[in-house]
Parts: structure tokens; C-alpha cells; sequence
């Protein structure tokens, strides 16, 4: 291993020349004009105006020479985000030449959109200093981010740029809201109920006794059937049995995108199916301790398979492949899939339906229970407010500063 | 730092306005001679930003539109204005001196600066707003800079530059804060400030000094530069200046202060016949040219001629070096360029039969003697003579102020002589006859003075009369020498206002009112110009004579200065040179003991000389003494230079050795555990590269596999919080650490149960 462990290298930048500015040629241009009418006509007042003018330019040199080491900027990691989140920015920018100075600090997207923007004064020589500012993306997909640092002189006539990092910042779908009770309850109603014509394997599955944990009061809703009989005849009222949760099955959450071209409503429809899918790799897997796996069917090439653990670790990270599902790197499937497909319950979300045949999806076994899914109708779920589309480019992200405590 | 960004903010309103207000003040105090109502003007714009700078953001502002028509409005008036000034300069012209553009620019300095009110009228002004008003006020500035002629309007402009300049910086600094909306086409960015805990001050002082710097840089680069090869532009006051004018009239109706004028007119060299260098006093007159016709107020050279007279000098040639006397001088005149006069040395000495005491030099040697004319002068028909040297043979007159006697052998020189003996004035004539009665009274003049029959003086006493006059304007008179040229009353003669009611003036008047006098009692008399003194130089016998020697004296005609030789003859006349100017007014060259008077009046005199009047010669004098300074100080230069080097390389041997801190590759290095593990992986720091591009490299190598994504996080968060103490200053817990190491020992674990995690080694 090597690597100087030195402030200079740690912090990098990549510095620009200093070049006269905007004002600084205008300042110049006034000079050169003021001293040629005040020569020409003989204005010995004006013409020493005009020398001083160009003298303020000069006298800003030395200090220039001075702040040659600029300064250098480091964008501290970002992780992987919501659509929408706030989240603090947090750059760390060194003051690395022999005098005090200030700088402009411009957080940037790779439009040279400016997201944020802080303003040094008065650092002194070789300093560092922390800045924050709190930042929002609306919109899924990753996003370049680069700091910019503006130096000038004291009156901005001479000018620098410098950058710091780059730095890829992943926004995953908009989180929404899951009710989990009532997406447990909803659960075993799917698995449960007589609408659908329970496989074999299935009903096993859901009637397989589970542990009675004790007895307590009726409550009104409670299934007549776990009614006790001898503790309701011995305490004359009635007494249910309380069960331990249900078994929940493994869920393997299918999206099928819009067929092209997309309209404006598919895409939405496609943002609420990733939002939708993010919200509950997020919430269920840590509540259900059951995994969840994701499957997005892509127009070209093999479908995107997404695991989440059951502890829910790790789930940011588990999901970045949402953020842009068309180019993300299609993952094997994990082994443990195999080793129990049969007891996966596979709900299926398409924002196409006329074109949905579940026969054709992936990772479908025969005799799966497939349950299809809407969102307007589903009651447990709930529409993240961050998900209005807008065309790329002309986003600009909603920010919100907060002071430096 | 909301106190900051309120400090901030009313520095800058403050040194703006103040910027606005001197740029008012300085224009109006410039151009006040040249448009009374500009001073009106800008006093009523003074009180205007006065009024803004405490309303402004509460009740002063006006929407754009609202404030646009106010703009338009005042442009209309402005422009009204402007044409009725031009109507008037075009109806009754004032400013002859001005060409038509001139005047125009100067007629819009009111208008730029009642544009500063009205736009700072504006509401939501943002930055553009700003720099047009600086340019606004720039503009003014440079226009008064044009017209400014006193050490007065230089100081005003400085406090302009200076306030200008801390307005400048705080105007960057505030843009830079995102106290002032960007232009509109730009978006605005909300901006924080950091507060660092040691904000700079306002800069008011490291404005002031950059100032200070620019401006020594500025004026020796000012004092090297040459000059344009067009005249001066005269535009503010008319300038009236102490020289010589070769082809214009004298116009004792001028008015205003004399301005010294140091351009070098000509250079005298004076030596002994044997060729060693010569003193010469330095009060000596140079004669140029003689103006003989007064009428209203002006003087100039008329159609007479003088009498013939004899005896003549020889005009035989070849031409040899006249023989004057012992106390002979050889002065030979060098005239600088555009001087188109040509100067003798007064009064200029000749003898009868001799040659003629003036020569021009040709090239190769050769010399063209100058012509008699007859009537004592001499003149040169050469082409373009002032461009060739021309030498005089002279001696001091005995006595002096005499020139050589002759006798007048013009047939009838009455009617010549007459015109030399008209007098417009009655007043004039009555003053002169009340002090020729005086005298007698007094017993100055002889009882027989006056002739009952012509009842004017007799011949055999002008002289005498003469030097009693002369005497009189300049001791007894009560009249007062001043470089302040006024007229109390315009409706009479300059020269009566200068006898009677003013009673102050400058040689001009003096020696016309004493032409006046003397004409009024028959005494043939014609006004001299010419140049009265000289400057030595460094070279023994070189003199130099500037425009600012300019003087003007009287030469009168003593036809009986002594009684004719013979019988039947005309008598002995003589030309006798007067000069009735008094030394300049005590007032104004009284030494003045208070040492801040004195400093400022020299500084007065070296603004004056080094900026106002500057010339070439300055400039050359400037350079020289530049050089000199330089040449003097190189060794000191070279010291300075070699101290600077070797303290330059000992400061850098001092930062070389500066310990280096601890390495990542050493065990008690805080990234140390987390750089084993990515080598494991086959992720290696390599040279050059930071810890936190490393990290990033490993971070997203675990995000390539499925088991490792949920540790992806590890690296960076280990490097932000190595980052957050070793930089930022944080003191991180032992529990965040713990947390961080047991995530890390999860990682290994996966590691060792998988190892397809690890990388390429």
C-alpha cells in the first residue's frame, strides 16, 4: 500500500488558470479607452485616471501569486436515495494558499445547473472548513455531481476555477407508504381466500397449525372459528384463541414496464410500479422477515433481479438498480430461490395489462399463485407525494439550506 | 451572520451613495465657470441621493415602468435644456475657444448625473442596475477630470477614486454573498455564508491602500509618457495663460486668472568675444515685436512705419563681427518649435558704420546678416527663419534703458510721429495733465514745463516727464500688480477701469495705461512684447527663456535728448525703454511662515507644474531624474533581490522538512484495517491516489455482487469519518468506531465464507 497521507493530496481539485473576468476585460476595456481620449486631447487628469485604473489591475497580481495553491474541495459520499428525500450535502474544502481568502463553492449537476451554493469569506491560509446544505432530488436515476470553487480577486476582476470530486449520486424511486398489518392481513387473505382456487401446495402451506400463543376476549371481527368452546363454557364469555403470526410466504414482486413507445401516462404508471416496488422492498422485508425478490422485465436483454435480504440490510444499496433498470447490470439468481419455488407468492404488477401474459413472465413456476396486482386499489399502499414526472433536463431540484450549526 | 450580511449591506449603501454624492460634488465644482446651472444641478442631485440613501427601500421606489417615465421625462428635459444652451452659444457665442463637440460632451454632464436619482428610483435593482451607475458616475468624473484646473478638483477626485474603489470591493463581495439579484436573464441561487468566525472587515482600508499603490505605480508611467502631437483641448474655464503670442493681438479686455505657462520659448547662449561663457543680468529684456495702434481696448502693430533715421550701420559685405565696446557679449538665440517670433536682446546695440549686430547661422558655416531697416530695428527676409540660430552682438546700454542716439532725417516725420501720439482717452489726458500741473506745483518738473502755446510738455523735458510717470504707476499710483484679471466696470475703457476703478492688473495694463499717458502729452510712444528675464541653466553661459517670462514694457521717443550737434541740424533723439509694471502683489508672494501653508502652496505649485502644465521638457527633466534615481539605486536593488532569493530558499527548506504524518500502510493509522481488507479483495491503494477515491473504487466493487452490496456503505463511511477528524476537526466516538469495525469484521467474515467476493488480486 502507499499514498502520502498529506492535507494537499487528500482533498483533490483540478485548478484552473487565473484569467481576467467578464468585468475585469470590461474595467480594462474602460481603461484603455478613458487614457487614449485622455492622451490624445490632452487631459493630463483623465490620463492618470486612466493609469490608475489599469494600476488597480496590476496591484491585484502579487496577491494572486499568492493564493497560486488554491483551494481544493471534497464531496463527501453520498448514499443512495430517495426521490425526493432531503439530504445533507456535506463538502469539505481546503484553503491550502498563504493568505485568507474567500471562494465561491458551487455544487453542481452535470448541466452546470447550480443545486447549491455556499459563500467563504475570510478563511484563513492552509484551513479546511465543513459546509452543509440540505438537498433534494425529484426525480429518479443518477445524477453526476461535481463542486466547483470560484476564486477571484478582491474586486472580481481576475478569476479561477477549480473542481473538486465527482461524485455519482443514486436516486432510487420516490418512497411511498405500506401499511403493514394491513399488507399482512391483505397477504393472507390472498393466500387465503376462496376466490382464487388455492394450489395444493398452498393450502398446506396457509392451514399448516401454527403455534396458539394464548386466549383472550372476544373481540369483535375475530374469526368464529378460533373461538375456544371450554374456556368460553368456564369463564361464560366468550374466549378466542391467539395465534402467532401467520407464515408468510417469500413474496417475488414481477414489473412488467409499458410496452414502447410510452405515453405519458405509462410513464407515470411505470414511476408509481417502481415507487411502488421500492416502498416495499423497503418496509416489508425488515417488518416480515421473509425476503422479497424483485423482478423488472426490460424491453431488451435478460430482466433485472433485485434480493432483498430479510433483515432489510442493506436495502439502499440493494435497490440502486431501480434507479436506472434499463442500463443496470442484470444479477444471477440467488440460490435460494431455487431451493423454494414453490412457496414464493408471485405478485404481479403490470402497467400494461392488455399485453400481460403471465405465462410469459420470468422466474414463473407452474402452479404459482400469481396475483396481479392495481395500485389504485390496493388500500395498504400509499402514493409517495414526491412522483410527478417531468421531462429530463428541465428538473431543478427543490433545495433547502440550512444553516451550519 | 444575519449582523454580517446587515454590516455588509450598509457599508455598501453608504460608500455607494458617498461614491455618487463626490461624483456630483466634482462635477459641479468643475464645471460651475463653464454652466453655472451645473453646480444648481448637482446640489439639487446631492440633496436627492441624501434623501434616498434614508428612503430608499421603504417609500422611494418606483416600478420599472414608473421609474422609466420619470427617466424619460428628465432625458427630455435635459435634452430641452442642452438645446437651449446650444441656441444661445449659437445666437451669442461665449465659448469661441470650444469647438461644437466639446461644448456638446460638456453639456452632458448634468444630464449623466440627474440619470443617478432616477435610476436608483428603480425598484428590485440588481446588479446590472449597479454597474451602471458606477459607469454613470465614472463618466462624470472623467468629464470633470477633463475640465479640472485647481488643486481643489484633485482632491475631489481622489475621494471619488478612493470612495469608488471600497465600493467596488464591497460590491463583489455582496454579489458574491447573493445580497444583490443577479442579472435578469441568470437564475438566482440562494447562497449560504460559512461563518468562518474570522470575517475580513469592509476593506475599507485595503481599499484605500490598493488605491494608494495604483496610484504610485500610475505616476511614473504618467511622467514617462510623451505627448500628443495634437494642442491641448481647453475644456473647462478659459485658460488664460502668462506667454507669448506672436500673431495675436493684445486684448486688455481678457478676463480670469494668468496660469503660469513653463513652456520654454527659447535658449541663449552668451559668451565673450574670446568665447568664454558669459553672465548675463537676469532681468533682461528680450524684445519681440512692437504693437504702435490702441483702440478699444486692443493694441496692435498698425500700418506706420517709424522715421528714417542716421547714422546707419554698415551693410558691406562680406559681413564682419560688429565692434560694439569692451563689455561686448556674443549671445546666440536657439528658438524651440513653433516659436514664431524672433527675439533681440532690448535695447539691441548698434553703431554707426559698423555692421550690423545680427546674423542668422545657415548651415555649413554660413551667416546672413539681417537688414537695416532704417529706422533703428532690424529684420531677416530668410525663409523660415525661425528655424535657424541666429546670434546678436550686444553691450549693455550706457546708460541704460537708452538705445544708441540718432538723428531722425526723415523729411516730415510729423505725421509718422503723430500716429505714435494718439490717445482715445480724454480721462487719460486729464489725469496725466493733473499730475504734470502737480509736479510743477511741487517743483518735480521746471516751472517752463508746459508749452502755453501747444499746452504740452516741451521736447527738452519728455524725458524727464517721462521717468516721473513711469515712477508714478508703478510706486505712487496706488495701483497693485495681480495675476487676477478683472473688469469692475465694463462699459468704460480697460485702462480706465484699470486706473480709476479696479486699479489692479497685470504688465499689459501697466504699460499700456503709461503708453496712454504719455501719448497724452505728445510723447511719441509704442507698447514693446517681448520677455523680461531669463533662467540659467546648468551649463555656464546657457540661459533659458520660458513663456512664462512673457512682459510687455513702453518705449518712447525722446526727440530732443540732447541738442543737435550743429546748427540747422535735427537734435539727438534717443528711444527710451520704460517699464512701469511693479513687483508682483506682496499678498501674493508674501513668504508664508505657517508650515502647512507652505506645504500647500507647494504642492499646489508641483500639482500644477506636474499635472496641469505638464511639458516635455518636464517630461525630459522627469525621465532624467528617473534614470538618476534608478542608476543610484541599483545596488540597493540587487541586495534587496539576493536577500529575497535566500530568504525565499530557506523558507522552502523549512517547509520540506516538515514532518510527514502517519502513513495508511502503518498500523496505527486509522484506515489501516480497512485498507487490509481491501487488500484482501486485490483493491490497493495505489500512488497518488486519495482515500477517498480508493474507497470509492472498493465500494463499488461490493456493489457488484449481491452478498456485498449491503457493506458497499463501509468504506465510505470509515473514509468520511477519517475525514470528519483528521480534517473537519470532529471528535468521532469510540462507539461510532466500534460500529464501523464490527461491520467491517462482518465483511471479512463474507469474505472468507465466499471468497469470489474478493477481486481480481
Amino acid at each position: 500500500m502507499s499514498g502520502i497521507d498529506t492535507a494537499a493530496s487528500e482533498l483533490p481539485c483540478r485548478r484552473g488558470r487565473w484569467r481576467l473576468s467578464h468585468v475585469g476585460w470590461v474595467w480594462f476595456g474602460l481603461a484603455l479607452i478613458i487614457g487614449v481620449v485622455g492622451w490624445w486631447k490632452s487631459f493630463p487628469v483623465v490620463l492618470m485616471l486612466s493609469y490608475t485604473m489599469v494600476g488597480l489591475l496590476l496591484v491585484q497580481v502579487p496577491g494572486l501569486w499568492r493564493r497560486q495553491a488554491g483551494w481544493g474541495a471534497q464531496l463527501m459520499s453520498i448514499p443512495p436515495l430517495f426521490a425526493g428525500e432531503r439530504f445533507a450535502v456535506k463538502i469539505l474544502v481546503d484553503n491550502r494558499s498563504r493568505l485568507t481568502g474567500r471562494c465561491l463553492v458551487d455544487l453542481e449537476n452535470e448541466q452546470g445547473t447550480t443545486l447549491l451554493r455556499w459563500y467563504l469569506e475570510g478563511v484563513p491560509a492552509q484551513q479546511q472548513r465543513w459546509l452543509t446544505g440540505m438537498l433534494a432530488l425529484p426525480r429518479r436515476g443518477r445524477y453526476h455531481l461535481r463542486v466547483c470553487i470560484r476564486e477571484s480577486d478582491a474586486f472580481g476582476w481576475f478569476e479561477r476555477y477549480t473542481s473538486g470530486n465527482d461524485q455519482v449520486v443514486v436516486v432510487l424511486p420516490a418512497l411511498g407508504h405500506i401499511d403493514v398489518p394491513a399488507l399482512q392481513q391483505w397477504l393472507e387473505r390472498q393466500a387465503g381466500n376462496g376466490e382464487i382456487p388455492l394450489q395444493h401446495g398452498m393450502r398446506r402451506l396457509v392451514t399448516e397449525p401454527v403455534d396458539v400463543r394464548g386466549i383472550r376476549s372476544y373481540r369483535p371481527g375475530d374469526p368464529w372459528r378460533a373461538i375456544h368452546w371450554r374456556s368460553t363454557a368456564r369463564r361464560r364469555r366468550l374466549m378466542v384463541k391467539e395465534y402467532d403470526a401467520a407464515y408468510l410466504p417469500p413474496l417475488l414482486l414481477t414489473l412488467v414496464p409499458p410496452s414502447q413507445p410510452f405515453s405519458s401516462s405509462h410513464v407515470e404508471k411505470w414511476e408509481a410500479a417502481l415507487s411502488f416496488a421500492t416502498t416495499l422492498a423497503y418496509y416489508w422485508p425488515q417488518s416480515s422477515h421473509v425476503p422479497l425478490l424483485l423482478v423488472v422485465v426490460r424491453q431488451s436483454g435478460p430482466p433485472l433481479i433485485l434480493s432483498i435480504a430479510p433483515s432489510g440490510w442493506g436495502v439502499r444499496q440493494a435497490l440502486v438498480p431501480l434507479a436506472d433498470p434499463e442500463s443496470s447490470t442484470a444479477a444471477d439468481l440467488p440460490r435460494f430461490y431455487s431451493q423454494i419455488p414453490g412457496r414464493w407468492l408471485h405478485l404481479l404488477l403490470a402497467t400494461d395489462a392488455a399485453t400481460m401474459d403471465p405465462a410469459s413472465l420470468p422466474l414463473t413456476m407452474p402452479g404459482q399463485l400469481v396475483v396481479p396486482l392495481q395500485l389504485e386499489k390496493l388500500p395498504w399502499w400509499y402514493t409517495p407525494a414526491v412522483l410527478s414526472v417531468t421531462l429530463p433536463g428541465t428538473e431543478r431540484s427543490t433545495t433547502t439550506l440550512q444553516a451550519q450549526p | 451572520m444575519s449582523m454580517v450580511r446587515h454590516r455588509w449591506e450598509r457599508a455598501f449603501r453608504l460608500s455607494f451613495y458617498g461614491m455618487l454624492a463626490s461624483a456630483c460634488i466634482v462635477l459641479g465644482y468643475t464645471e460651475h465657470v463653464l454652466l453655472p446651472e451645473s453646480a444648481v444641478v448637482a446640489a439639487l442631485v446631492l440633496v436627492a441621493l441624501i434623501w434616498l440613501y434614508f428612503k430608499e427601500g421603504r417609500w422611494a421606489v418606483l416600478s420599472i415602468p414608473a421609474a422609466n417615465t420619470v427617466g424619460l421625462g428628465v432625458g427630455i428635459v435635459a435634452l430641452g435644456w442642452m438645446g437651449w444652451r446650444l441656441g444661445q452659444e449659437w445666437l451669442r457665442p461665449r465659448w469661441v475657444y470650444m469647438d461644437w463637440v466639446s461644448l456638446l460632451v460638456a453639456l452632458l454632464g448634468p444630464l449623466a448625473v440627474v440619470l443617478m436619482p432616477v435610476k436608483l428610483l428603480r425598484s428590485h435593482k440588481h446588479i446590472g442596475d449597479y454597474w451602471w451607475l458606477h459607469l454613470l458616475a465614472l463618466g462624470t468624473v472623467v468629464l470633470a477630470a477633463a475640465m479640472v484646473d485647481d488643486l481643489i478638483g484633485i482632491v475631489l477626485i481622489g475621494i471619488y477614486a478612493t470612495l469608488a474603489v471600497i465600493n467596488l470591493r464591497l460590491l463583489h463581495m455582496v454579489r458574491l454573498a447573493g445580497l444583490i439579484a443577479p442579472l435578469p436573464q441568470q437564475p438566482a441561487v440562494p447562497v449560504q455564508m460559512n461563518n468562518s468566525g474570522t470575517c475580513q472587515g469592509l476593506g475599507w482600508a485595503r481599499g484605500g491602500f490598493c488605491l494608494l499603490l495604483a496610484g504610485l505605480l500610475a505616476v511614473p508611467v504618467y511622467l514617462v509618457t510623451p505627448p500628443s502631437p495634437l494642442p491641448p483641448v481647453r475644456f473647462g474655464r478659459p485658460r488664460i495663460e502668462v506667454g507669448y503670442a506672436a500673431d495675436q493681438m493684445l486684448n486688455l479686455t481678457v478676463t480670469g486668472r494668468l496660469e503660469t505657462n513653463r513652456t520654454p520659448l527659447f535658449e541663449v547662449l552668451a559668451v565673450h568675444p574670446d568665447g568664454s561663457p558669459a553672465t548675463l543680468p537676469l532681468d533682461l529684456r528680450w524684445r519681440g515685436r512692437e504693437l504702435r495702434q490702441y483702440d478699444k481696448g486692443q493694441w496692435s502693430g498698425g500700418t506706420t512705419r517709424l522715421p528714417t533715421i542716421l547714422p546707419a550701420t554698415d551693410h558691406r559685405s562680406p559681413w564682419q563681427p560688429p565692434q560694439l565696446g569692451p563689455q561686448q557679449l556674443v549671445l546666440t538665440f536657439h528658438l524651440r518649435p513653433n516659436t514664431r517670433s524672433l527675439f533681440l536682446a532690448d535695447p539691441v546695440a548698434w553703431r554707426p558704420q559698423q555692421p550690423v549686430p545680427v546674423v542668422s547661422l545657415l548651415p555649413f558655416q554660413r551667416v546672413q546678416p539681417w537688414h537695416w531697416l532704417g529706422d533703428g530695428t532690424f529684420f531677416t527676409d530668410l525663409e523660415n527663419a525661425e528655424v535657424y540660430p541666429y546670434r546678436q552682438y550686444w553691450h549693455p546700454a550706457e546708460p541704460p534703458d537708452l538705445s544708441p542716439p540718432f538723428v531722425i532725417v526723415e523729411p516730415d516725420p510729423g505725421p509718422l510721429l503723430r500716429f505714435l501720439t494718439v490717445n482715445p482717452l480724454p480721462r487719460v489726458k486729464d489725469l496725466a495733465d493733473q499730475l504734470v500741473q502737480r509736479w510743477i506745483r511741487i517743483g518735480r518738473l521746471p516751472p517752463d514745463t508746459v508749452d502755453p502755446a501747444l499746452q504740452r510738455p516741451r521736447r527738452s523735458y519728455h524725458e524727464r516727464l517721462a521717468r516721473l510717470l513711469c515712477d508714478y504707476l508703478r510706486q505712487e499710483a496706488g495701483l497693485r500688480y495681480s495675476t487676477e484679471l478683472r473688469l469692475t466696470r465694463t462699459d468704460i475703457d480697460p485702462v480706465e477701469d484699470f486706473l480709476f476703478h479696479s486699479q489692479a492688473g497685470h504688465c499689459e495694463r501697466f504699460a499700456t495705461a503709461l503708453a496712454l499717458l504719455l501719448r497724452s502729452q505728445g510723447i511719441p510712444t509704442q507698447l514693446v512684447l517681448g520677455c523680461k528675464g531669463c533662467e540659467p541653466l546648468a551649463t555656464p553661459g546657457h540661459y533659458l527663456v520660458r513663456h512664462e517670462h512673457a512682459h510687455a514694457w513702453v518705449e518712447c521717443l525722446i526727440e530732443q535728448y540732447q541738442p543737435a550737434a550743429q546748427a540747422g541740424l535735427r537734435p539727438i533723439s534717443r528711444w527710451l525703454s520704460l517699464d512701469p509694471t511693479p513687483d508682483a502683489d506682496p499678498a501674493e508672494t508674501a513668504p508664508t511662515n505657517a508650515w502647512w501653508q507652505r506645504t500647500g502652496k507647494d504642492v499646489q505649485q508641483w500639482v500644477h507644474d506636474y499635472v496641469l502644465t505638464y511639458t516635455p521638457e518636464q517630461r525630459q527633466q522627469s525621465l532624467a531624474a528617473l534614470g538618476r534615481i534608478v542608476r543610484g539605486m541599483l545596488p540597493w536593488l540587487a541586495v534587496a533581490v539576493l536577500l529575497i532569493g535566500l530568504m525565499a530558499l530557506l523558507r522552502r527548506y523549512n517547509q520540506t522538512r516538515v514532518v510527514r504524518p502517519l502513513s495508511p500502510a502503518s498500523p496505527g493509522h486509522r484506515c489501516y484495517e480497512l485498507l487490509a481488507t481491501g487488500q484482501t479483495m486485490g483493491i490497493v491503494l495505489t500512488p497518488g491516489e486519495t482515500l477517498a477515491a480508493w474507497a470509492q473504487r472498493l465500494a463499488t466493487h461490493l456493489e457488484g455482487s449481491p452478498l456485498g452490496q449491503p457493506y458497499a456503505d463501509v468504506p465510505r463511511l470509515w473514509i468520511d469519518s477519517y475525514y470528519a477528524e483528521r480534517f473537519g476537526g470532529h471528535c468521532l466516538s469510540d462507539q461510532h468506531w466500534n460500529d464501523l469495525r464490527h461491520r467491517l469484521q462482518q465483511l471479512q467474515n463474507l469474505l472468507r465464507r465466499y471468497p469470489d467476493l474478493r477481486g481480481p488480486g
